[in-house]
């Protein structure tokens, strides 16, 4: 079972951060199909947040097709993005290597980079709420 | 609820009924041994019925006088250290709070509280009056003395109605004080100030007293004296178990007027006897008021009656205050 | 469902000091609801008379649908828990506990006495002498084995160390949880309500600056940079909350009801909740200085 933590000054919002981090544990191979999320209450006692966020949490897991709870007895993942994912990572770090070995003959530190990446990162999230 | 309130009140209860317990046994012994004094000075055969009350008087007013004022004392304690606090403590520690918060209406939880220490207030005094009553009986007997102020208020049903009044005023006070400490020094405060007001100011118009002229004879009167300006009073006139509202019978002649120190003068020589009959043959009267013996009860119900009343005015006070929040 | 609070102008004044002013507001069910503000700003007043324990001077107040207090069966739809959490010194857990069960029809003793094991109380100690963690647990456990359908804190957290307060709003969340109850809490400090809250009040100079589901509140309030004189014109719907300028460029903060604000600026974001509600609390501060707080803000131009 999976471990929450929230960071409340992270400017993401709470149940964000959990959907992410089953998303990350999905990735890692951390939670596989089968697994059991803890319970709202287990989450709620650990976190002190609210069950709501929770609650909405799980639902947008539920919605994106990772996990499906299971009346009375909790909620389990369905889904597991290991497989596909993490094969992907590779290619992808390696063009991002490129990037910012471009980045950097254009001039930017590494203070104007971490700037450029971040602001690009959070429009470009933004789009889906 | 009925828990709760004896579950805060218990400590209480306990130092009271050993209290009580010691009071008892005072109480008993005092009336045993008033008992045996009666039956061999008043009650015995060939006893002077008079020299024996003289000699209760002698050996037992003071006691009694003393535990009188203990009877008193008790409900103006009651009312300071149950009736104060009950509510007072509660606003000042803020469990009030706590406690309004539960499901059960503070008109309730008021109700539930003063009915239970009232009902313990007037056990306990109850107790203590019916103890002392049984214990002065012979005196009381004996002296015919029970209606005098200093008597009246330490027996049968008045010491109740002091009970209820001080628990009642004590709560009220509390509420509006919102200060224990305050409270009880108030609730005193009030005590006291009714029961010098009850017997100088309320009690002897109750109902009219009777007015009496009486006649001066050598006879009757048991001293006498006079002032610079010659006016004369007269000791002895005393109407049997009544509440003598006139506390010196001066002589007055026949318009209602104190005769002038030259028509007194005359009469006072240093022979008490002579003197006596000289006055006597100046056909003097004295006006007596007082409230007679047959009236005692009638007053018994309703000095237990006004307290209750002003109880109950109180009390309605702090029922009409109590739901509409403190502040 | 009907709403946990409905106020209609309500106000309230101890003697000539008004404590509360105008108060128009309406909460929706189900939230866990922060009631934020600085020290004196009028919360406990709002929850005092949420729970009854007052009555107002003017205005309405409705919890659950019916007046505070009016009757046993209102109490025992609300657990209101009075700031500093009063208990009884004299009396131990357990008797509080008996208290509770004595005293409401509802009582869930096993909730009670699972919970004060939970958390590690002694039944038979004196409350008096019990830590503040301790005592907030205590009055906690009371007020939800109540069994209430809304539960009222004022400022329960604002004695204790920051462990204790962790384990109180984790003990709280439990119970939001598993009773399914509304909750309405009061704080000074935001950084206590706002993981646990999804439904803000701010409450500053005895008014209500602010009302709204988090959620919605975040969506609506964004931050605007752009060249000076580059905002000037705002379409009708988007209010300005505060606003700084400098020699070349304009920050606004502002409310946007109507969805007009994207594409506004080159550079918009949305703010985080401690911004927002800092923005308002600014501008209350401000306004209660006087008429003359706009020509400061006009003099640093």
């Amino acid at each position: 079972m999976i471990d929450f933590h929230l960071d409340v000054r992270s400017g993401v919002s709470p149940y964000q951060q959990l959907v992410q981090q089953v998303q990350r544990a999905l990735r890692l191979g951390l939670l596989s199909v089968g697994d059991q999320l803890p319970t709202v209450k287990e989450v709620v006692a650990k976190l002190a947040i609210n069950p709501n966020t929770v609650l909405k949490a799980y639902r947008e897991l539920e919605h994106l097709g990772l996990v499906t709870p299971r009346p009375g007895l909790g909620t389990f993942v369905t889904h597991s993005l290991a497989d596909d994912s993490l094969a992907a990572h590779e290619p992808l770090r390696r063009e991002l290597l490129g990037w910012l070995d471009k980045a950097q003959r254009a001039g930017l530190d590494a203070d104007s980079i971490e700037a450029l990446f971040l602001t690009t990162f959070r429009k470009a999230t933004e789009v889906t709420p | 609820m009925i828990w709760l309130t004896w579950r805060q009140f218990r400590g209480q209860a306990v130092v009271a009924l050993v209290a009580l317990g010691a009071l008892a046994i005072f109480l008993v012994i005092l009336g045993l041994q008033l008992r045996n004094v009666y039956d061999a000075n008043v009650g015995c055969a060939g006893c002077s019925v008079e020299s024996g009350a003289q000699l209760l008087k002698d050996k037992y007013f003071s006691v009694l006088l003393l535990t009188g004022f203990l009877i008193i004392l008790i409900p103006a304690v009651i009312g300071a250290f149950w009736g104060a606090p009950l509510v007072a403590r509660e606003l000042e520690a803020g469990t009030h709070r706590l406690v309004w918060n539960q499901s059960i209406t503070r008109t309730r939880w008021l109700a539930v509280k003063l009915s239970f220490v009232t009902l313990a207030a007037l056990a306990f005094t109850g107790a203590l009056s019916l103890l002392f009553t049984w214990a002065a009986s012979p005196y009381d007997r004996a002296l015919n003395d029970r209606f005098d102020p200093l008597f009246f208020p330490t027996r049968n049903l008045a010491p109740l109605g002091y009970a209820v009044f001080a628990v009642v005023a004590g709560i009220t006070i509390g509420l509006l004080t919102k200060r224990t400490v305050i409270a009880m020094a108030v609730t005193l405060a009030a005590f006291t100030a009714m029961q010098i007001l009850m017997p100088t100011v309320i009690r002897p118009h109750l109902q009219g007293p009777i007015t009496e002229n009486v006649q001066f004879t050598a006879v009757a009167a048991h001293g006498i004296w006079t002032n610079p300006a010659g006016q004369v009073s007269v000791e002895g006139y005393d109407v049997p178990g009544a509440w003598m509202l006139t506390n010196e019978a001066k002589l007055v002649d026949s318009t209602g007027a104190q005769p002038s120190k030259a028509v007194t003068e005359v009469c006072f020589t240093g022979d008490f006897a002579k003197d006596k009959a000289c006055l006597e043959a100046l056909n003097l009267h004295s006006v007596l008021t007082y409230q007679p013996a047959d009236r005692y009860w009638t007053f018994q119900w309703l000095e237990f009656g006004i307290y209750l009343l002003l109880a109950l005015l109180l009390a309605g006070y702090a029922f009409w205050r109590i739901p509409r929040g403190l502040s | 469902m009907k709403p946990v609070l409905r106020t209609q102008g309500l106000s309230k004044s101890y003697g000539s000091r008004p404590a509360l002013i105008d108060v128009t507001l309406t909460v929706p069910a189900g939230r866990v609801v922060g009631l934020v503000g600085p020290n004196g700003a009028g919360k406990s007043t709002l929850l005092n008379l949420a729970a009854g324990m007052i009555a107002p001077t003017a205005g309405t107040i409705e919890v659950l649908g019916s007046r505070p207090a009016a009757d046993a069966a209102q109490l025992a739809r609300i657990g209101f828990v009075a700031q500093d959490t009063p208990v009884y010194a004299g009396l131990t857990v357990g008797d509080h506990l008996r208290m509770g069960r004595r005293l409401n029809p509802r009582w869930d003793d096993a909730l009670a006495e699972g919970r004060v094991a939970q958390v590690g109380l002694d039944p038979a100690q004196k409350a008096g002498r019990l830590s503040g963690g301790q005592r907030a647990q205590l009055a906690l456990t009371i007020a939800a084995a109540k069994r209430p359908e809304l539960l009222i804190f004022d400022e329960p957290v604002a004695s204790l160390d920051p462990l204790a307060r962790r384990a109180f709003l984790q003990s709280l969340m439990e119970f939001v949880a598993e009773l399914e109850v509304g909750v309405i809490l009061s704080s000074h400090l935001l950084s206590d309500l706002e993981r646990v809250c999804d439904h803000m009040i701010v409450l500053t100079g005895s008014r209500v600056q602010l009302t709204g589901d988090v959620e919605d509140l975040l969506a609506t309030h964004y931050r605007l940079v752009a060249a000076r004189g580059g905002l000037d014109a705002l379409p009708p719907g988007v209010e300005v909350i505060h606003a700084e300028h400098t020699d070349r460029q304009s920050t606004l903060l502002v409310h946007d009801t109507v969805g007009a604000v994207p594409g506004l600026a080159a550079d918009t974001e949305h703010l985080n909740l401690e911004d927002m509600i800092l923005a308002y609390l600014t501008r209350a501060a401000l306004g209660a200085v006087g008429a003359r707080a706009p020509q400061t803000l006009e003099a640093q131009r």
